[in-house]
Parts: C-alpha cells; sequence; structure tokens
C-alpha cells in the first residue's frame, strides 16, 4: 500500500521567490552563482530524444527570474552538450529550431524546449530550481548587513543557532513545531547560496502539544538554557530542549511561567492579546503599561530595560525611573538590542515602515540621553517584519519576515558593520 | 517567432502585486475594533463568500506555495491509489455554539454540501465520507490524488446548523446580527486558529463598486473591492490597493452542437478572438493575456499556447458558409463584472463578426440558448496539478489530471484545449482597495481577504 | 307596371338622383378640401422637419466644435501625442457626451482607429471613416450599434485644436423618437422615420410614436419605393378594411451627403376625419333620400287622385266597353285635359253605341235582303221549271192524250223532282236554323278524318280525283261531336270536288300542332280570290251557281262549337286550303 501524507514543501523553490522580487524591484544588485552543469545535460538529453542529430538553430528566451547575464553561461552549456548528442547548433537556416524558455513556475524554474520541425512541434520540460542572495544596506556609522538563513512555508515566529559540541543546529520555532536543522555541505540546491550562507536540512521535528488554541498574532522565543540547550516559550506552553548525544529531545507542556525578558527580567504573556501584561519578575516596584517587547540596554550608567509599549511608545527603564524614549515615532513593535563594534557598541535594531510601502525595513538606532538616534540607513525588508530577536550571543539578531505571493516565512540573520 | 505579447503580459500582477501591497505591520496587530467590507456578491455563495469564509473552516488549506495545509484536518493519508483517504480531524475545536467538531459532524456537513450542490461547483468527486473515530475516510470510485487540495476549496467548509437553525461553523467570527443591508460578525474568542483582532466584522453586500469606492473616499468603510478594470485607476487615485495572483479566468465557451459541432468552425471562431484588445484596452493592461488554463506563474508553460489572433485562418476555417444569428451569453461570474463583462463580450462578438460569424450578445441572464458563453472561472487551488483539475471540473470536462508534472499537465490540458470548446482569454486578479485604518491585511491565494488576521489602527 | 307605379318610381329616382349628386359633388369637394389641408399639413410638418433638422445638425456641429476645443481633449490629445496609452480613454466618450449632451460620440486617432466609442464601446480600435468629414458641416449617418440594429444620427467631425497628429472627436445626436417627440405634431399625424435602411423591410427599424409604430407594417412598400428610388412618394394606406382606418402617407427619403438614402421620414395623415365627413355627407344624403321616397310616394298618391286616377277609370271604362259593355261612362272630375278626355271618351262610347246601333240593324237588313235575294233566287230556280212543265201541261191538253199522257207523265215527273228540289232548298234553310248544339265526348279527331275520307273515296275515283292523306300516328284526342264534325268535314270535301269537276287532287291530312289537332282539306281547284276568302264564310255566300251559301257557314258553325277556328287560304299553285285546328282535350277553355 503507497502512502502520501502531508509533506512540506521543499525549500528551495521558496528561495527564487526573493528572488523575484529582487529582481523586479531592482533596489540591490542580485548576486547568483548557480551551477547549471545538471539541469542542461537533462535538457539536452530530452532535446536529443526528440529532435535527433544534425543541424539545429538554438532560441533562448528568458522570462523567469534569472539574471540575463547568465542566459550565456546556460546557452554554452547546453550547446555543448547537445553537441554531445550530435545536434549542431548555430545554423541560422537549419530545418530544426529548438527554441527553449526558460520559465518557471510555482515549484521552481520550468526550462521547456520545443523542438520544431516544419510544421511539427514537439515540447519537452525540465523542472529546475533557482539560486537565493545576501542584502546589505549602508548607514552614516554603520551598515546593517543581512543574510538569509531559511525560509519556511509556515509560521515562523523564532530561530536561533545552537552548538551541540562541534555541529551547530539551527532551531525553529513554529507554532505547531520545532523544526531542528543540521548543516548540509553538498546542499540542496545546486546552485548554492552566496558567501555566508549555509544550508540547512531538516534532522528533526517536534510537535507542539497545546491544550488552548494560540492567538493568532502567534509569537514566541527561544532562549538558551543553563542545564539543557534550550527553552521555547509559545502562549501558555513551555518547551525544553535537550541534547541526548546525537539527537535532541524536546517536551513540551502548558505553562504560565513568565518569559524571560532580559538577564534579571521576566514578564507573564497574555495568550490572547499577544502582548506583555506589564506584570515583571521581580520588577521594578512600579507600575508598568502593557507592551509587545523589552530588551536590556546596557548604558553607561547601567543597564536599562527598553520597552516598546501597546500604546506605540517606548519606554526605558532604569535606576529605578521610567523614561519616554523620544525619536521612536517610526519605530515598530519589534526591536532588540545588539552589540557591536561601531559607535556607542551598543544599538538597537528597530523594525520601521519601508521606503517604498513594499515591505518593512530595519534600522540601527542608538539611545542617547532619552533620545532615539538613527546609526544605519534603513535595511529594506520585502514583507513584514514579524519578530526581531537577539541572536549570536548579542552581536546579531534573528529577524522573522513573511513575505507573500506566495506565503512564506524567511529567517534573516542581521548583524551591524561599522563603517 | 516568439509569442511577445503573451510573455509580456504573465508577468505584468507581480510588480502591481508588490507595489500595491498595502503598509505592512512595523507594529504588532492590536486587538479590537470593527472591520467593515463592502462587496458585490453573495456572502455565502462562491466566489465571493465573504460571510462564508469569515465564519466557516475547511479540513484543509492551500498555501500560496501550493499544496495543501492542515487546517480542521491535522494530517491526512491516502490509500488504494488515493481512491481512499483519511484525514484525522484537529482535536479541540469547538463549533460557535460550543459543540465539539467530531468527525462524524465533518462527515455530515461534507455529505450535506453534497446533496445540495451549488451553481459553478463541480460534483463532490467521493463516493462515501464517514467519520471513523477521529478521522474522516473519504472512498472514492476513481483515483482523487488532489483531495486534500480540493477540501480546501471552500465549497467544502464545515457547516452545520444549530438550535436556531442558524449556520454555524468553526471559524474565527460568527454571524450576529443583520441590519440595513449590513451583516455583523463577531469574533470567535475560542476559534481553533486564534481570536482574530478584529472584534467584529460589518459586511455590506451588493454595493456596487462605484458605492464601495465612495464609501472608502467618505470613510464609511474599510475594504472595498476593485476590479481588474479599475486597478489602474484605483493607483493614480492612490488608493492602497491589495492585488492577488491571477485568479479568475476568462474564458470563451462554445457548445459542440449546432453551429458549432465541427471542430473546423469551433477553432475558426478561437482563432478569431482578440485577447490582446481585451488585455489592452478593456482591462486596461490587467492581467494575464492566456489561452491556456492556468496561469504561467502556476504551470509554468502556458506560452506554448498561442494567444495570436489569425483571422485570415479563421476565416478559411469558416468557409463561405452563411451563419443563423448565434448568440453571446454571460454567465453569472461573468456578468458580475457588469459592464466590463459585457464589454468585453460585444468586442468578442466583434472579433467573430470580422470571421464571419453573426453574433449578438444577448442580454444579462438570458444566455440560456447561447452558442457561446463568456465565462469567469475561478479557481482556489495552489498547486498546479489540483488547480487544472478545477479547471477541468469547473468547464465541465470529464477527464482528470493523471500526472504531476509539468509537460503531464500540460500534455492534459492540450488535449483538452484541442477539442476547441474552451477558448482560455485572460487571467484576472482580484483586487482590493484597503482604507488606512486597516493593518496586515493579506489575501487567501485565490484573492480573498483575510479579514481574520487584519487588525484595525487603534488612533 | 301602372302608371302610378312608374311616377312613383320616377319622382323616387328623381329624388334620389338629386340628392345622389349634391352628395357626390359635396363628397368630393370635401376630399378636395381635406387632401389640401392633408397637403399643407405634410409641407408644414416637412418644413418644420427640415428646419428643426438644421438647427440640431448647427447644434451639433457647434457642440463638437466646442468639445474640440475643450481643455480636456486637448489635454488628451497631448498625452496621446507624447506617447500616452489611448486604452486610458477607452470610457472617456462618457462623460464628454454627457457634458455636451451628444447622444453618439467617437474619440478617433489620426489614422482613423477609434480610442472611446459612446454608443459602441466595443468598437474600440476598428476604423471611423466619418473623419475624413472633419471641419465640414454636419452630415447624416446610419450608426451601427452592438445589438445590431443601427440608428440614423447627425454628425459633425473636427479635429481637436492644436492636436499634432490630430485627434478627432465625431460627435452626433440621434434622429430618432426623441427627435422626433420634440414636433408638435397634430392629432391623427403621425410623423416617424424609418432607419437601417439597408436590410430588408423591418417595422422595427421605425422610430416614432407609439401610435405610429403600430402601424408601421402597412407603409412597406411606400418605404421601399422611397428608399429604391430615391424620391418622395406619396400614397393611401389602408391600416384595416376600414376607409376611417386609412392614412395618407408621404414618404420622403433623408440621404447622407453620398447620396445614399440613409433613412425615410413618413409623414402620415389620418383619413379618419375626412372620411367622417364623407360618411357624414351621405348619412344626410340618404336621410334626404329617404324623405324624398316617402315624399315621393305621397306625391305620387295625390297625383294619382288629381291625375292617374281618372286616367285609371278612362282605361277600366275602355276596357269595359272593350268587353261590350258600350254603355260605360267616365266621370268628368276636372276640366283640365283628362277631364276633355274623359268627356271625349264619353262621346265616343255613346257614338260607338249609336253606330253600332245603326250596323246592327243595317247588317239584319242587309241580311234579310240577302236571305230574301238568296231564297228567291234558290226558288226562283225550281219554279221557272214548274212554271214550264205547267205551261207544258196546260199546253199539252191541246195534244192528245197519249202524246198529253206522255207530256203529262213527263211533266208530272218533272214536277215532283223539283218539287223535291224545293223541299230539298227548305230542308237546307231548315236544317240550317235547326243546327244541333254539339254532344261533345272525347274523341280521336283521325277517326272523323278517316271516316269522311272512306266515305268519299269511290266518289272521288269516279270524278278523276287523286286522294292524298297524312294522318298522324299520333292519336288526336278532342272533346267533339263525331256527327256533327263528319257533316263539316263532308262538307269541305264536297266542296273541293265541286271545285275540281275536271279532276284534281284532294289532299286531307290530320296532325297534331301545340295543343290543337290541325286538320286540313286542300284542292287543286280554281283556289280563291283573298274578297272571297274573307267572306266564304258568311251564311247563304256562295261561289257556286248553285249552292245556298250554307255549306261552309254550317262548317264554321260547328268547329266554332268546338272551340275550334277555321281558316281558309288560296294556295300559290292553285286550289284552295282549309285548315281547322280543334283544342286537344284537357287544353281545350272550360
Amino acid at each position: 500500500m503507497e502512502s502520501a501524507g502531508y509533506n512540506p514543501p521543499q525549500r528551495m523553490m521558496d528561495k527564487r521567490c526573493l528572488a523575484v522580487v529582487l529582481m523586479l524591484v531592482g533596489l540591490i544588485p542580485a548576486a547568483h552563482a548557480a551551477n547549471w552543469e545538471q539541469p542542461a545535460g537533462d535538457l539536452a538529453k530530452q532535446i536529443a530524444a526528440l529532435a535527433g542529430p544534425g543541424p539545429a538553430k538554438l532560441v533562448i528566451r528568458n522570462e523567469s527570474s534569472l539574471a540575463p547575464g547568465e542566459i550565456p553561461l546556460i546557452r554554452r552549456l547546453l550547446e555543448r552538450d547537445l553537441r554531445g548528442f550530435g545536434i549542431v547548433t548555430g545554423g541560422n537556416d537549419s530545418a530544426t529550431l529548438i527554441r527553449l524558455t526558460l520559465s518557471e513556475n510555482l515549484q521552481g524554474g520550468l526550462w521547456v524546449a520545443e523542438v520544431i520541425e516544419g510544421t511539427e512541434t514537439r515540447v519537452t520540460m525540465l523542472p529546475v530550481a533557482l539560486g537565493a542572495a545576501t542584502v546589505s544596506a549602508s548607514g552614516p556609522s554603520l551598515t546593517l548587513r543581512r543574510s538569509l538563513v531559511i525560509t519556511e512555508p509556515d509560521t515562523v515566529v523564532d530561530a536561533q543557532i545552537f552548538s551541540v559540541g562541534a555541529t551547530q543546529r539551527l532551531a525553529v520555532l513554529e507554532p505547531e513545531r520545532i523544526l531542528i536543522f543540521v548543516r548540509s555541505a553538498a546542499g540542496l540546491s545546486f546552485g548554492g547560496t552566496a558567501a555566508g550562507a549555509s544550508n540547512w536540512v531538516e534532522d528533526q521535528r517536534f510537535p507542539i502539544a497545546h491544550t488552548r488554541p494560540f492567538p493568532r498574532d502567534v509569537r514566541g522565543e527561544l532562549v538558551a538554557a543553563q542545564d539543557h540547550l534550550f527553552d521555547a516559550y509559545l502562549p501558555g506552553v513551555l518547551c525544553s530542549g535537550t541534547n541526548t548525544g546525537a539527537q535532541l529531545a524536546v517536551a513540551c507542556g502548558d505553562s504560565d511561567d513568565p518569559w524571560p525578558i532580559g538577564l534579571t527580567q521576566r514578564a507573564f504573556y497574555n495568550a490572547m492579546r499577544d502582548s506583555f501584561t506589564g506584570v515583571l519578575a521581580p520588577g521594578f516596584g512600579m507600575e508598568v503599561a502593557p507592551f509587545y517587547q523589552a530588551s536590556d540596554l546596557a548604558r553607561p550608567t547601567g543597564t536599562g530595560l527598553l520597552m516598546g509599549g501597546v500604546d506605540g511608545r517606548v519606554t526605558l527603564i532604569g535606576n529605578n525611573t521610567m523614561k519616554l524614549v523620544a525619536g521612536t515615532s517610526d519605530w515598530g513593535s519589534d526591536f532588540t538590542v545588539i552589540r557591536s563594534e561601531c559607535g556607542s557598541g551598543v544599538q538597537v535594531l528597530v523594525s520601521g515602515t519601508g521606503a517604498g510601502s513594499n515591505g518593512d525595513s530595519l534600522r540601527a538606532y542608538e539611545i542617547v540621553g532619552r533620545e532615539a538616534i538613527a546609526m544605519s540607513a534603513s535595511l529594506p525588508v520585502e514583507g513584514a517584519v514579524m519578530a526581531i530577536h537577539a541572536a549570536n550571543g548579542g552581536t546579531g539578531a534573528t529577524v522573522i519576515v513573511r513575505r507573500d505571493g506566495p506565503l512564506r516565512y524567511e529567517v534573516w540573520n542581521v548583524s551591524a558593520l561599522c563603517n | 517567432m516568439f509569442r511577445r505579447s503573451a510573455i509580456s503580459a504573465q508577468w505584468a500582477w507581480l510588480p502591481l502585486l508588490c507595489l500595491t501591497l498595502p503598509a505592512v505591520a512595523r507594529t504588532r496587530p492590536h486587538y479590537g475594533g470593527t472591520l467593515r467590507i463592502e462587496t458585490q456578491g453573495d456572502p455565502w455563495q462562491m466566489p465571493d463568500g465573504t460571510a462564508r469564509r469569515l465564519v466557516l473552516d475547511t479540513l484543509t488549506t492551500v498555501s500560496d506555495a501550493g499544496g495543501a495545509q492542515p487546517a480542521l484536518a491535522i494530517r491526512w493519508e491516502s490509500q488504494s491509489a488515493a481512491h481512499r483517504w483519511e484525514f484525522w480531524i484537529r482535536p479541540g475545536v469547538y463549533f460557535q455554539d460550543g459543540e465539539a467538531l467530531t468527525s462524524d459532524t465533518v462527515a455530515a456537513a461534507l455529505t450535506n454540501v453534497c446533496a445540495r450542490p451549488v451553481a459553478g461547483m463541480g460534483a463532490c468527486p467521493w463516493k462515501t465520507v464517514r467519520g471513523v473515530g477521529p478521522s474522516v475516510v473519504f472512498v472514492s470510485e476513481a483515483p482523487e490524488p488532489d483531495l486534500p487540495e480540493l477540501l480546501a476549496q471552500t465549497e467544502f467548509a464545515i457547516a452545520r446548523q444549530d438550535s436556531t437553525g442558524a449556520m454555524i461553523g468553526t471559524g474565527p467570527f460568527r454571524v450576529t446580527g443583520f441590519a440595513n443591508g449590513a451583516l455583523t460578525l463577531t469574533a470567535n474568542d475560542d476559534c481553533w486558529s486564534g481570536r482574530p483582532f478584529a472584534d467584529a466584522v460589518e459586511l455590506r453586500t451588493r454595493r456596487t463598486v462605484r458605492d464601495q469606492w465612495l464609501d472608502l473616499s467618505v470613510g464609511k468603510t474599510d475594504i472595498v473591492e476593485v476590479p481588474p478594470e479599475l486597478l489602474r485607476q484605483a493607483q493614480q487615485q492612490h488608493l492602497n490597493v491589495l492585488a492577488s495572483r491571477p485568479v479568475d479566468l476568462l474564458a470563451l465557451t462554445m457548445e459542440p452542437s449546432g453551429w458549432f459541432a465541427s471542430r473546423e468552425m469551433r477553432q475558426a471562431a478561437a482563432l478569431a478572438v482578440d485577447r490582446t484588445a481585451l488585455y489592452n484596452v478593456i482591462f486596461q493592461k490587467q492581467g494575464e493575456v492566456t489561452a491556456s488554463l492556468l496561469p504561467q506563474a502556476l504551470g509554468g508553460y502556458s506560452f506554448l499556447f498561442s494567444t495570436e489572433r489569425d483571422l485570415d485562418r479563421a476565416r478559411a476555417l469558416r468557409g463561405g458558409a452563411t451563419t443563423s444569428a448565434l448568440t453571446l451569453g454571460l454567465d453569472t461570474s461573468a456578468a458580475d463584472m457588469s459592464a466590463t463583462g459585457q464589454l468585453a463580450a460585444e468586442r468578442l462578438a466583434l472579433n467573430l463578426h470580422e470571421a464571419g460569424f453573426n453574433v449578438q450578445v444577448a442580454a444579462l441572464g438570458s444566455h440560456a440558448k447561447a452558442e457561446l458563453l463568456l465565462r469567469r472561472v475561478h479557481f482556489e487551488a495552489s498547486s498546479p496539478q489540483a488547480a487544472l483539475d478545477e479547471m477541468l471540473a469547473r468547464f465541465g470536462q470529464n477527464s482528470s489530471v493523471s500526472g504531476t508534472d509539468a509537460a503531464s499537465l500540460w500534455q492534459e490540458e492540450r488535449g483538452v484545449l484541442n477539442t476547441e470548446t474552451v477558448v482560455p482569454l485572460l487571467w484576472l486578479s482580484r483586487a482590493w482597495a484597503v482604507g488606512e485604518r486597516v493593518r496586515d491585511l493579506r489575501l487567501s491565494p485565490d484573492g480573498a481577504p483575510l479579514l481574520a488576521g487584519a487588525s484595525v489602527e487603534v488612533r | 307596371m301602372t302608371l302610378r307605379q312608374k311616377m312613383l318610381l320616377m319622382l323616387a329616382l328623381t329624388v334620389m338622383g338629386v340628392v345622389a349628386a349634391v352628395g357626390w359633388t359635396g363628397s368630393v369637394r370635401v376630399r378636395h378640401v381635406f387632401e389640401a389641408i392633408d397637403r399643407q399639413q405634410t409641407d408644414m410638418l416637412v418644413g418644420q422637419f427640415q428646419r428643426e433638422f438644421n438647427q440640431r445638425a448647427s447644434d451639433t456641429a457647434d457642440a463638437v466644435r466646442r468639445m474640440a476645443n475643450s481643455d480636456v481633449l486637448q489635454r488628451i490629445a497631448f498625452d496621446l501625442s507624447n506617447g500616452g496609452d489611448s486604452a486610458r480613454y477607452l470610457t472617456v466618450a462618457l462623460p464628454l457626451a454627457q457634458e455636451y449632451r451628444l447622444e453618439y460620440l467617437e474619440l478617433v486617432a489620426h489614422d482613423g482607429s477609434i480610442i472611446s466609442s459612446l454608443q459602441w464601446t466595443a468598437r474600440f480600435g476598428y476604423k471611423e471613416p466619418a473623419i475624413a468629414a472633419a471641419g465640414k458641416p454636419a452630415f447624416l449617418k446610419q450608426e451601427d450599434l452592438p445589438d445590431g440594429t443601427s440608428q440614423i444620427g447627425l454628425f459633425a467631425a473636427r479635429a481637436v485644436s492644436g492636436s499634432d497628429p490630430p485627434l478627432y472627436v465625431v460627435g452626433g445626436r440621434q434622429l430618432g423618437a426623441e427627435f422626433l417627440r420634440d414636433f408638435p405634431v397634430p392629432a391623427g399625424t403621425q410623423l416617424l422615420i424609418y432607419r437601417n435602411v439597408s436590410g430588408p423591410f423591418d417595422a422595427h427599424n421605425f422610430a416614432g410614436s407609439n401610435e405610429g409604430l403600430a402601424a408601421a407594417d402597412h407603409y412597406r412598400a411606400l418605404v421601399d419605393d422611397a428608399r429604391s428610388n430615391g424620391n418622395k412618394v406619396e400614397r393611401v394606406v389602408y391600416l384595416t378594411r376600414r376607409d376611417e382606418d386609412s392614412m395618407s402617407v408621404t414618404a420622403i427619403p433623408l440621404k447622407a451627403a453620398s447620396g445614399d438614402v440613409l433613412a425615410v421620414l413618413v409623414v402620415a395623415n389620418s383619413q379618419r376625419s375626412m372620411v367622417e365627413v364623407q360618411r357624414h355627407i351621405r348619412d344626410i344624403a340618404f336621410g334626404i333620400a329617404g324623405l324624398g321616397i316617402i315624399f315621393a310616394v305621397l306625391a305620387s298618391l295625390w297625383i294619382a287622385a288629381r291625375i292617374s286616377r281618372p286616367i285609371e277609370e278612362l282605361a277600366r271604362a275602355a276596357g269595359q266597353v272593350a268587353a261590350g259593355d258600350w254603355e260605360t261612362r267616365v266621370d268628368i272630375r276636372s276640366l283640365d285635359e283628362v277631364g276633355d278626355l274623359a268627356r271625349s271618351f264619353n262621346n265616343m262610347t255613346r257614338q260607338l253605341a249609336e253606330q253600332r246601333e245603326r250596323l246592327v240593324q243595317t247588317e239584319r237588313v242587309a241580311a234579310w235582303r240577302e236571305l230574301a235575294r238568296r231564297l228567291a233566287h234558290e226558288l226562283k230556280n225550281p219554279l221557272m221549271p214548274l212554271q214550264i212543265t205547267v205551261e207544258n201541261m196546260v199546253r199539252a191538253k191541246k195534244l192528245p192524250k197519249k202524246q198529253f199522257d206522255e207530256v203529262f207523265n213527263e211533266s208530272t215527273t218533272t214536277l215532283e223532282e223539283e218539287i223535291e228540289n224545293l223541299k230539298t232548298i227548305v230542308g237546307r234553310f231548315s236544317d240550317f236554323s235547326k243546327l244541333p248544339k254539339p254532344q261533345v265526348v272525347e274523341m280521336d279527331a283521325r277517326e272523323a278524318v278517316r271516316r269522311v275520307v272512306k266515305l268519299y273515296g269511290p266518289a272521288l275515283e269516279e270524278k278523276h280525283i287523286e286522294l292524298g292523306t297524312s294522318i298522324t300516328a299520333e292519336p288526336l284526342l278532342i272533346m267533339g261531336d263525331s256527327e256533327l264534325l263528319h257533316r263539316a268535314l263532308s262538307n269541305l270535301v264536297l266542296n273541293a270536288m265541286d271545285a275540281m269537276p275536271e279532276g284534281g287532287t284532294l289532299t286531307v291530312s290530320a296532325v297534331r300542332a301545340k295543343q290543337t289537332a290541325r286538320i286540313s282539306v286542300a284542292d287543286t281547284g280554281t283556289g280563291l280570290t283573298p274578297e272571297e276568302c274573307e267572306r266564304l264564310f258568311t251564311p247563304y255566300y256562295t261561289t257556286k251557281q248553285h249552292g245556298t251559301g250554307l255549306g261552309l257557314a254550317i262548317v264554321q258553325s260547328v268547329i266554332t262549337d268546338h272551340n275550334g277556328k277555321i281558316t281558309v287560304e288560296s294556295v300559290e299553285d292553285g286550289g284552295a286550303r282549309f285548315v281547322i285546328e280543334l283544342p286537344l282535350a284537357g287544353t281545350a277553355e272550360a
């Protein structure tokens, strides 16, 4: 008996979506480094099965997101492989016309070859995969650099890399499960990715059981634990990930425990409203309004807690005082504090509205006194920033971006480079 | 020779989509408030079905990337070469009256759907459906490899009647009132997929587009429809527009009888139509010129079907026969386009007249005896195979898709299109103009606004 | 027909004739007057149509000119000349047309392709040849519409001011029902426009009032003639069989600049009023004629009293006179010609009676004279021998006895013979006076003929008279007295034998002639003169030396008693033929 269960789509097909938009928007030059050897060879073989040896005219048109610069390479490879099957291309007066259309669909690239001999046209198709990209943006003091870690078709609320011995594992927190990825040297993509990006292969997945429904704007957080690998907080649910040798184990259960929001503070989460209630443990001895986000902010005067309120105001609690931070009108609800070697060494990476209204943006700020001062240019992200979490021990951030058309969630690693 | 016009048009929707996305969330969505939406169509029937989508859930949903996603069913499995499917029902899901969702209620709901098929919906593909413990088992006579995606269609939403006879479901909203032409839907706090951000949705139906736009301009509503032909105008008016991928196929169908009993005659009519004029002028360069049953972005091969007009060949195929007066009608969905549908039909009649066919456009609602029918067919599937299956069903074709790869789909589609009974013309998107209060509104793969995920700006 | 009836008829006809003449004259006059009014009305409407047409043409041209100079179109032209997308302007014709109150509007690119069409939006991209008339006066044009129909409109075309390449505006207004609705059409008059002239006649192509459209089917021939020959056509069209449902229709072709007929203006005037007036006149004429007839009857009665009654009395009196009532007299009631006539009639009858009396007396005297003459003549013949014999006997007395005896015997014999002869003569006269009344029974006339022929056959042979008979085989049944008829026929045969002393041919025939038995006896004797024929049957008239003249009188008497008649005619070859006609049994007068 054969069986066909529900399987998540392959990640590779989603990478080209980013490329599509990048190419079309043209904000940042996309850098493809693809290996077209295999598909060119496969297609040549399919064409040879239709055309047979002899002279032929090859016409290629690109109707996909491939960069125009890649077409000559594909042509060379294809012509070479066709010659191997006895098909010599280049003759303008050949009786056989091979028309290759580099197309694509939701599954990825689709190369369509039409072999036209007289009035007869035969068609063969070959599905191919497309590549990904790395983007950066410079600013006055520092440059934000983002690189794609992984793309998921389902909602991602956090993703963190944990070192388990000599290997790194990428834990991706989704509302319904935790996915564990390991690096793959071979990679799934024939084209590979830009420098710095890695390929991750799913290794394990752990469903998250919960008795109460999650809120629609579900949030969550992966936090490194001291006595085990990580804790995963979700509304009303707490999971613990432990290292059991080569494999990880994850245990989940209902929990109303407060979520850690800094080194010392924890906050109770309102599972019905996707925000923190304002009740802190141990707290500052003052009443705190409900807030979305909070992060420790190291300052010369001591560490404060930077909080983004549900009312849109940003406050800084430190030294038993609560101060309203100016210059945050453009801030979104998500931010985290990162460390760098630039400026004061501590910046707040904040989500904001994108310039072209076609997506959000990221920007680094420093809090000077009570004022937030932009330290970088806006780094556009072609989608909605759904969450920002500290990563890499505080030197970077994990940014979750929701992309449409088709819907997918991208996990970006964002770090700051000094100018 | 390249078919430039078709190719150049096929990606036209993508930049539009990107450019017209409303300002996405830079702050977390707020709870509360009332979302106000106005539509032309029937709130309970597809392809609009706005209320149906809010109140009811389906066993599965389709993702933008294609393929079925868990919804009321958390997993599924097929046996016997896709003749038997088993869907496990999500536990802990309750109807809006508090009754638990069980496999039996799901089976009963689906049986009811099949017993009362709605216009434009294909027949239920399964022979029996029954609840077996925590799962629902479908048995069909033919293999149904696309059943998970098929069950994501809104027609197959799970509904039952409460004690008052009202339709209830497990969706994020429940109907709480109807007054002054507006349906009020209130948030379902215990929705399995999470409470919606808005406390309520006020749905005003059967509003003309003109009235909708007027209401939007004066702040009386938040979300209104933007027909494809008005997308350009909406941009010029700086409306915040959200457009879907192509989800509606405008197609000409011919009844293979009478004058069109001969394939040559149908082919002549197909060659006479001028898609470019429809695309460039009537639909204001919106949509995608096509001769394929799948959009290029979905199938990837639609350019293989020629969209070129060949009037000389059409005339030659038609021969010198004098045709009696033929009627070109508009089906209900095409009629929903009102003036544009009529205009498109008149243009097609002109095209056909040039090829020697004596065609008159029937008045709206009187296409019963039309030899030619302009149809607007909506599809919900997001994988090529399921989408082609759905399209074939909606066009009344008996064949079903067996292969899954692009070449097989193309072969299948070519076989159907070669009968010349269906002449695809244009792929159209669904679009909405969104007011400034609305945050995080997204569209489902078939272009419906996902109101449960949208929030209302608190100022 | 009596005089009274003739007079009644004549009077009635005279009255009716006069009334009919007056009615017809009035009707014709009325028709002429109405026709003149129709013509005036039609001319007035056509003139008004022409003025309105010109006004509308001017308005249309002005609206198109103003539109072509408008900022909106100049902006569009500028945009298009700079590579703007014409598709954006697909529906721009609608608001422009509303603003400038045009019912047809097309924006046309310099190459003639339509950018925006109000009337047929789907026709964008197709060519509009009307731009060739840009800048020219307004013109008529047939506009095809999406529903397959055509409308006629007044159009004007202009290039948008300053457009380079030119952008054309072709605008127009409908020349249909709306246009006609503005006309103050008198009651009973219909104004219609027939459009879409290219195809076969279709009443749906008419525009105009509902009343007019209902009758549109009847204008087919008129419209067909007008559009085929391009000239005005006038005709009376009957909508039903009733005269009052007739229309006096004028069809006027409306032509494009090229001369092609694009539409036909139909002006139809109801003839109901005229027919009703005519009918009214006719009804009055009928009434007058009816009264006239009554008057004629009354008049005839009066006239009869005055004129015809005396004449009728005269006629009746004349009839009575004819019937033998010679004493008939009429009353003299007036002193006019009729009175004179009556007086003359009375005089005439009196004189006739007197003359008849005199005639009777004269005839009686004559008859007696004749009788005396005949009697004297008949008696004188035997008396002379008697006298001679007696004288001989007297003289013989002187003779010897033997001689005397011989003379006596001889004389006695002669005396006896002559006395017998006298007795015979006297007997004949006696017979004539004693001729009995016939005792009629049904008998066959042929038998009477055969009996006579048989009786006299031998005598005829002796006298060398050849007998010819021709007796029909068909029975000739008559009501008669066989003995009397035998005597009559015998007399005729004897007469014939007497007429042929030298012999000859006697022909006797008996045949059926119509309702009579026709018996003829013809001889080949000396014949008769016309005078003899006339008097032959008079008693005591004879042509013979020795006859009493009673034979034929007896024949005539017998025949008359049998309700028959006898005639005699002289045969050309000589001889006479007596013809007796006796009524056949069952046909005789009662």
